[in-house]
């Protein structure tokens, strides 16, 4: 592709002649004359990678060895934010390999942009719905940015000019980090609640008025990190008695079972939207969701899609109350979000169309069930480990081992709590079978004999 | 234009309609004209207390936002609760029904320092 | 459904106390997998996207995002990595997110490179959170201002507000660039960082740049690349040789990576040295030939996603850069300033380029006031109309500088025929809003749907 002329370097389509006759047409002697006004001195013309240009094929074999580097001879068991969820080729191929929703830009044109509106419209109503709660934006980028909008965004609806966030220490710790960073340059304090030890929950009686400052925002999350069910309308009546609002960490598909955000009593509800059907990818194809109460719609960040009506009378979408959004409020925007998780956003509403309310709880069943032949399985084995706390979850378990467990596919809770040692998160989804819950099990027998 | 005669303006196209202590305050023709199709007028809650010049309120088009000042000292007493289902009175009645809210003024003589109609009417043929 | 996964049923749920049921039961009924699948296909048809139309859109860099990228994204290996996984499972990963490190340092003239940001403007607040955390150490804690040009993107002044930052705003000369004059007298040793995208949003070379620097930096403060044009100079001028401290790129737009519809995107930034402790961690480290993640120092801001980014569009710029080489990034540019300048030459005699008077790089700004003025006709009255040919529009109403701003940003990968059809375009347009201006108000009319209603929308949000 390289040899006429440099057609097709950098794919820029034009030959080398074909520049030069631009360049001519609008009274340029050579193509790098458009550069003349840039200081001469500032221009480097040393190559800048070290390297040329590589062709397609040789680039799809470097990727494909990179990528064979990647572990995948064994199921998983690693969750926390993240889950090994099924994802439906169907939405795959129509959704994140469709080029005409991925190669569209922000739908600031609604004509030529009604599929990627409607779509993140469905996205809006399908989080309404799990949620229970009255507004969803058009998305965040993951669940621990729209944690911290979340706290901000109450802090903006309050009177208050400075104040104080408390999180229990059950909350995921990189969304606590995340939120820290956040609030370090803000007149916002964050304050650690610690949960209850040995029984991995956080009680809400911990959650008191604080002597320096009012309290902006009590935050938990459920089914927290360490898989264990809180008890959210004691907490949020706790975070409501001091005056705060409550922020709601939920896991999407836990809400076809777990009472949503809306019914205990929450005031924004987030959660980090993988899980609704979207590969891993390292982490890298987040989606930020973001729900409220209709008092906060004003106070929203990001994006939001409303239905509306065309010049016809016919019904048609578009981008509404941007005044909120950093192009027309700039300094004094509710948020700085510009890009968000448009496609991700599109996909995660029709995981939940093509699921439906009984194929979310199957789902979460399917988890749970695979979540209950282990524990049944690790009563066999408690000489090696046992359950980290008695307190009741869902379709991720928090066990005690007495011996090192980290070669296996769980997470090291010790990394980040130093008074939880050997304690390893196991996490099921519905695309564990029986034999690979049987395999870990074997394994941690295993570990145990050596 | 005709900028009614019994109102009080400011520069920043605020009205005032000032009878005794008790003042009703809007935008102009002129300021509507200009936002376009009102969409959203942000009201304070009755209570709350400004001097002249503060922000006391915000109103929106699609595109734009523009803050309303206090034309005089003084606390809401009532806003005009007909704006949130009709924000568009604002461009069709700006000196009437689109009025947004009552103003127990604390010293009337801070309206001294508005423009009257000739004057206002003035100030926006001056291009400001 | 058809079974997307064996199903099980679990014992444990209905087990579960009774304050953690869901009470009122998740109303969602299922749609068939055929009629998901069509409902999709139909309502993606219903966008114009960059893999169908020209999208001339200023300030966005809509450019050909190559398949290859998306080819590699769907390795297994990519899109089953668990983020939590150990290292040494992951290398490939990591070994690309090092390598893109190392390119995008090389590019920008900066010395270290973090991938958290999510978007431009989370890079923005991530740089901005990095140089407030080196003021603090260093003591110096009364910088809480910062300097941006009348013209910038609003996420500028947003992410300073974000950073409890106070903004202060340049004025921009009768050339458009930065106002050097008033520069220096809003400078100060309260002056945290300058925020400036050069080119700037007029498409403009801020050719005085080095006494820009040279005025912040002997204040004490830091300069900030917002990266958002640098297609314009890929390859050719970097920013750290500009005099710029931090800078962030925006991989949707020079980067080619898609845009999604809107995101997700990736907005890596980059810092000189003395920023580099600052950074968010954990950060990527290569020791023996094995690549890993070393927590950061106290000195670090903390933490900036719940990950590790948007790794599956770092991949994708990846994979770019190496496709374009040395002299693809070199090419890049200037075809993205070859093409911006034949249009605003064959586009000058039908429009006014208020700022228009010399070269533009890869955008330039347009105004429809004469239109306007003679015809009734708006720019986005003009954009609407552009729609109805299957083009995307250009940026409207954006920078405010210029009245009825119409900013094209064509791109490198496009054709001189495609420019000259364009051309042709706005000819006919041209003639339409002299002869038939209804057909410019009522536009678009080949659209999926008519003009649509956004004051309803407003005033009567239904947002579910």
């Amino acid at each position: 592709m390289a040899d006429q002329g440099a057609q097709g370097v950098g794919f820029v389509p034009h030959t080398d002649s074909e520049m030069e006759s631009m360049a001519r047409s609008i009274g340029l002697s050579q193509p790098e004359d458009v550069f003349a006004e840039i200081p001469k001195h500032l221009l480097c013309s040393r190559p800048l990678l070290g390297r040329s240009a590589r062709s397609q094929n040789g680039i799809l074999a470097e990727g494909s060895a990179l990528a064979r580097k990647t572990r995948l001879d064994r199921p998983t068991f690693l969750g926390a934010g993240f889950y090994d969820r099924m994802v439906p080729p169907a939405l795959v191929e129509t959704i994140l390999r469709r080029t005409d929703y991925y190669s569209a830009y922000t739908p600031y044109q609604a004509e030529a942009s009604q599929g990627i509106l409607q779509g993140l419209f469905e996205y809006q109503r399908a989080i309404c719905a799990l949620t229970g709660l009255d507004v969803a934006n058009a998305s965040l980028y993951d669940g621990a940015t729209a944690l911290a909008e979340a706290v901000l965004c109450l802090f903006g609806a309050s009177e208050h000019k400075s104040g104080t966030v408390y999180a229990s220490t059950a909350v995921h710790p990189h969304y606590r980090a995340v939120l820290r960073t956040y609030l370090s340059d803000l007149p916002l304090r964050l304050v650690e609640i610690p949960f209850v030890s040995g029984e991995g929950r956080t009680n809400p009686e911990m959650f008191r008025p604080d002597d320096r400052s009012p309290v902006i925002a009590v935050i938990a999350q459920n089914p927290n990190l360490f898989g264990v069910i809180e008890d959210m309308r004691s907490l949020a009546a706790a975070a409501h008695t001091i005056g705060a609002g409550f922020v709601h960490i939920f896991e999407p598909a836990s809400l076809s079972v777990l009472a949503a955000p809306g019914e205990v009593g929450a005031d924004i509800a987030v959660a980090e939207g993988q899980s609704l059907g979207l590969p891993m990818v390292y982490g890298g194809l987040a989606l930020g969701v973001f729900a409220a109460r209709e008092k906060y719609l004003r106070r929203l960040p990001g994006r939001l899609v409303g239905k509306t009506l065309d010049a016809l009378g016919q019904e048609a979408y578009c981008l509404t109350l941007q005044t909120r959004e950093q192009h027309i409020r700039r300094e004094k925007a509710t948020s700085n979000i510009c890009t968000n998780h448009t496609l991700c956003a599109i996909y995660a509403g029709a995981y939940v169309r093509l699921l439906g309310a009984a194929g979310l709880r199957a789902v979460a069943e399917t988890s749970a069930a695979r979540m209950e032949q282990f524990l049944d399985g690790l009563r066999r084995l408690d000489r090696v480990a046992g359950p980290a706390f008695g307190s009741a979850s869902l379709f991720e378990v928090a066990i005690r081992a007495k011996c090192k467990l980290d070669h296996l596919p769980v997470l090291d809770l010790h990394k980040y709590y130093s008074d939880l040692p050997h304690t390893y998160l196991v996490s099921f989804t519905e695309r564990r079978t029986e034999s690979d819950v049987e395999w870990l099990l074997s394994e941690i027998e295993k570990s145990g004999n050596r | 234009m005709g900028a009614p005669a019994d109102l009080k303006f400011t520069k920043e196209h605020e009205w005032l309609r000032l009878t005794g202590s008790v003042g009703v305050v809007g935008i102009t023709q002129f300021a509507a004209d200009q936002l376009g199709d009102v969409v959203y007028v942000d009201l304070p809650a009755p209570g709350k207390e400004a001097k002249q010049s503060d922000v006391l309120a915000s109103i929106e088009s699609v595109k734009a936002v523009s803050d309303i000042y206090a034309p005089v000292s003084g606390k809401v007493t009532r806003v005009n609760a007909d704006l949130a289902a009709t924000p568009e009175l604002v461009n069709s009645d700006p000196y009437g029904r689109g009025w947004m809210m009552e103003i127990e003024v604390k010293s009337p003589s801070d309206a001294s320092s508005l423009l009257s109609p000739q004057e206002y009417e003035k100030h926006i043929n001056s291009g400001k | 459904m058809s079974r997307l996964f064996d199903t099980a049923v679990s014992s444990g749920i209905p087990a579960l106390p009774a304050h953690a049921r869901r009470a009122a039961p998740l109303a969602l009924d299922a749609l068939p997998e055929n009629d998901l699948v069509r409902h999709h296909v139909n309502l993606s048809r219903k966008n114009l996207c960059v893999d169908s139309s020209f999208y001339p859109l200023g300030s966005c860099t809509m450019k050909y995002s190559p398949k290859a990228g998306e080819a590699v994204a769907s390795e297994p290996g990519f899109l089953q990595a668990h983020p939590w996984q150990p290292d040494s499972e992951v290398q490939g990963v990591l070994q690309a997110l090092g390598e893109l490190q190392q390119d995008l340092a090389a590019v920008t003239g900066m010395e270290a490179v973090c991938l958290y940001p999510a978007a431009g403007a989370h890079g923005e607040l991530c740089a901005l959170k990095t140089a407030r955390q080196y003021f603090r150490l260093r003591g110096d804690t009364d910088r809480t201002e910062v300097l941006v040009p009348e013209n910038a993107h609003g996420t500028n002044p947003a992410s300073a507000a974000m950073s409890g930052l106070t903004v202060v705003v340049v004025k921009m000369d009768a050339t458009g660039r930065v106002d050097l004059a008033d520069l220096r007298q809003k400078v100060s040793n309260r002056t945290a960082v300058l925020m400036l995208t050069n080119p700037n949003t007029l498409g403009l070379f801020e050719t005085c740049i080095e006494d820009v620097a040279r005025a912040v930096h002997d204040a004490g403060g830091l300069l900030y690349y917002d990266g958002a044009n640098l297609n314009a100079i890929l390859g050719r001028v970097r920013p750290g040789d500009m005099g710029f401290d931090m800078v962030h790129v925006n991989l949707h737009k020079t980067f080619s990576i898609p845009h999604g519809g809107g995101g997700p995107g990736a907005g890596p930034i980059g810092v000189k040295s003395h920023l580099a402790p600052y950074l968010p961690g954990p950060f990527l480290k290569r020791e023996e030939g094995a690549w890993g993640w070393a927590e950061a120092d106290r000195r670090s801001i903390g933490r900036y996603h719940g990950a590790f980014g948007n790794f599956l569009n770092l991949l994708k710029a990846w994979v770019y850069l190496r496709l374009l080489g040395d002299e693809g990034i070199r090419r890049v540019s200037l075809g993205a300033v070859l093409n911006a300048n034949y249009l605003q030459e064959k586009l000058r005699p039908m429009f006014p380029i208020p700022y228009g008077h010399g070269r533009c790089m890869h955008e330039f700004v347009a105004s429809a006031i004469a239109l306007k003025d003679k015809f009734g006709v708006s720019a986005m009255d003009v954009a609407k109309r552009i729609l109805d040919e299957g083009l995307y529009a250009p940026t409207v109403y954006f920078p405010l500088l210029v009245r009825e701003a119409l900013m094209i940003e064509p791109t490198e990968t496009e054709r001189r025929e495609t420019l000259d059809r364009f051309v042709e375009l706005m000819q006919t347009i041209l003639r339409e809003a002299e002869t038939n201006p209804q057909r410019l108000h009522d536009a678009p009319i080949r659209t999926p749907v008519r003009r649509v209603d956004d004051v309803r929308a407003a005033r009567h949000p239904i947002l579910k």
